[in-house]
């Protein structure tokens, strides 16, 4: 309780100072609301010609997409800033003060700033949701917002340990951006079509040792019913809350032996 | 000239002590190529399957696209807008009145240093591992005078938008939103990855009055024989026409910039 208190300060300090300049935060929003929209333009063109990815339609696409960008935005709100940012805090030793405040040093990390532009995603997300709910007229029951609901958790848990693991290699490695980066650009852009396109082996790699496919994938094709396992739709929610817990902890658990290794950067 | 060929050798030399940034580089291109090889693969397969005919091209030309687009943003990258930005709102910016060429030169033989680095680390890799995995089509070595010429037009088209953006800082702090525009102008309208002729009519004539197409879509349109003779003039007249507005832009944005660079002591 205390903590969320503590944030809440923290978020209105930051938002006062950010609403200062109000254009720059609405350019913000704004701008990061085209990157999504390049990439469903980009579908909607393909599927003008083709009639089909691997057996998906347009609108289930985007849903797969959209299953990504809510997931990716909501972690990203508390945590793109900080982790982007270790690399330099570490290598200059800014890293130092995070260790002389009475606090975990990821949340105070985490509490410092808050990424405003990823309301654009959210924006766009939730708009494209709503479009692929009238278009493919999804019935909306109780059970599959709670399925969707659980699955969307444990995307954010996921994606939230990825970017916290990738980015503590800044206390082992000196070029962690460059690792962050890849992770959450590069290797996640493999999520943004079904992933039965790719071998198997890139299969096994999404779904075991990078489980971006828990992300969206599995999710969206036991939403729409694809393939035969409809037993898994029950099990699945808590499988991916599951493994997004662990992950997550994991990932803490990486972040804190890393600050255990940390020692200032001396001069 | 050797000032020139000094320049060039200076990006060189910093281009292999960056050795794990050329590596990460190359790595994050032949991942997004693995990513297309399979899209189409799906795509194409997905067509066949429910008999639409693909007309434009075939799949294994549209690989060869993929690879060959992959090469092209190695060509024509630079790094004008960070450059520019940082020196600008740095003040370091005033290192450049005092040189004795311009801003716009020293800018264009560091990029091209940056490319003789690049060709052996990036380029050449791209196209071999494109050529072993992922069997591209054969080209005709005729259209290789063509596709020269139309590269140059594109990597020009692209240095100048750039500099356009970056030189913006003298106005515009946040320099980041207007290289987010054009990141995203480019990815959907330049063919980088979806190639015009897929697009619809309407879209396709509004891409065609952009200067976007001219750096991916029209060198590999030509280089696999997808222009015909009156097409592929249409390009090389376009490419002109945009870089001498693209530089009469850059050269009065240099001017007014000049007269906003207030020098303090000294």
């Amino acid at each position: 309780m205390h903590t969320v208190k503590l944030y809440g300060h923290f978020l209105i300090v930051y938002m006062r100072s950010q609403l200062e300049y109000r254009f720059s935060f609405f350019g913000d929003v704004f701008v990061n609301m085209l990157t999504f929209v390049s990439l469903y333009l980009g579908f909607w063109v393909l599927f003008q010609t083709f009639p089909s990815m691997d057996g998906w339609g347009f609108w289930e696409v985007l849903f797969l997409n959209n299953l990504n960008l809510m997931t990716y935005a909501t972690c990203s709100m508390f945590l793109w800033g900080p982790m982007i940012q270790l690399e330099n805090m570490v290598r200059s030793g800014e890293f130092d003060n995070f260790l002389v405040r009475p606090y975990p040093p990821l949340l105070i990390l985490v509490f410092r700033q808050f990424g405003h532009t990823f309301i654009g995603h959210l924006i766009v997300s939730s708009c494209v949701l709503a479009l692929c709910t009238y278009q493919l007229s999804i019935q909306w029951t109780v059970g599959n917002a709670l399925f969707l609901l659980f699955c969307l958790i444990g995307g954010i848990l996921i994606q939230g340990a990825i970017m916290i693991a990738t980015a503590s290699s800044a206390f082992w490695v000196v070029r962690s951006k460059a690792v962050l980066e890849m992770s959450i650009y590069t290797v996640r852009s493999f999520i943004n079509y079904p992933i039965s396109i790719y071998v198997q082996s890139i299969q096994l790699l999404l779904t075991f040792l990078i489980p971006y496919a828990i992300v969206n994938y599995y999710p969206a094709s036991l939403f729409f019913g694809k393939g035969e396992q409809s037993a898994l739709f029950y099990f699945f929610p808590v499988i991916s809350v599951a493994v997004g817990a662990l992950l997550f902890i994991l990932a803490c658990r990486v972040f804190s032996r890393g600050v255990a290794r940390y020692d200032s950067s001396g001069s | 000239m050797r000032l020139y060929g000094q320049i060039m050798l200076n990006a060189v030399q910093s281009g292999t002590t960056y050795r794990f940034h050329t590596f990460i580089t190359t790595a994050n291109r032949l991942v997004a190529l693995l990513v297309q090889f399979f899209l189409w693969t799906a795509l194409y397969a997905g067509a066949s399957a429910l008999s639409v005919p693909i007309t434009q091209v075939s799949l294994d030309e549209m690989i060869t696209y993929a690879v060959f687009s992959t090469m092209i943003s190695m060509i024509v990258a630079n790094e004008n807008i960070e450059t520019l930005s940082q020196k600008i709102q740095t003040g370091n910016i005033v290192t450049y009145l005092i040189r004795p060429i311009g801003l716009f030169r020293s800018l264009l033989f560091e990029t091209l240093g940056t490319k003789a680095f690049a060709a052996l680390f990036e380029i050449i890799p791209i196209l071999v591992v494109g050529y072993l995995f992922f069997s591209p089509a054969e080209l005709p070595l005729s259209n290789l005078l063509g596709f020269l010429i139309a590269l140059f037009n594109g990597f020009m088209v692209y240095f100048l938008l750039t500099f356009l953006v970056g030189m913006s800082s003298f106005w515009y702090l946040r320099i980041f939103h207007l290289s987010f525009v054009l990141t995203h102008l480019i990815n959907f309208f330049s063919g980088i990855v979806i190639p015009i002729w897929f697009f619809p009519k309407a879209l396709y004539a509004v891409t065609s009055w952009l200067p976007f197409d001219l750096i991916y879509y029209h060198p590999l349109a030509i280089l696999l024989g997808k222009a015909d003779v009156s097409q592929t003039l249409f390009a090389f007249a376009k490419g002109a026409a945009w870089i001498a507005v693209l530089a009469a832009a850059s050269a009065i944005a240099w001017m007014a910039a000049k007269r906003k660079v207030v020098v303090q002591g000294g």
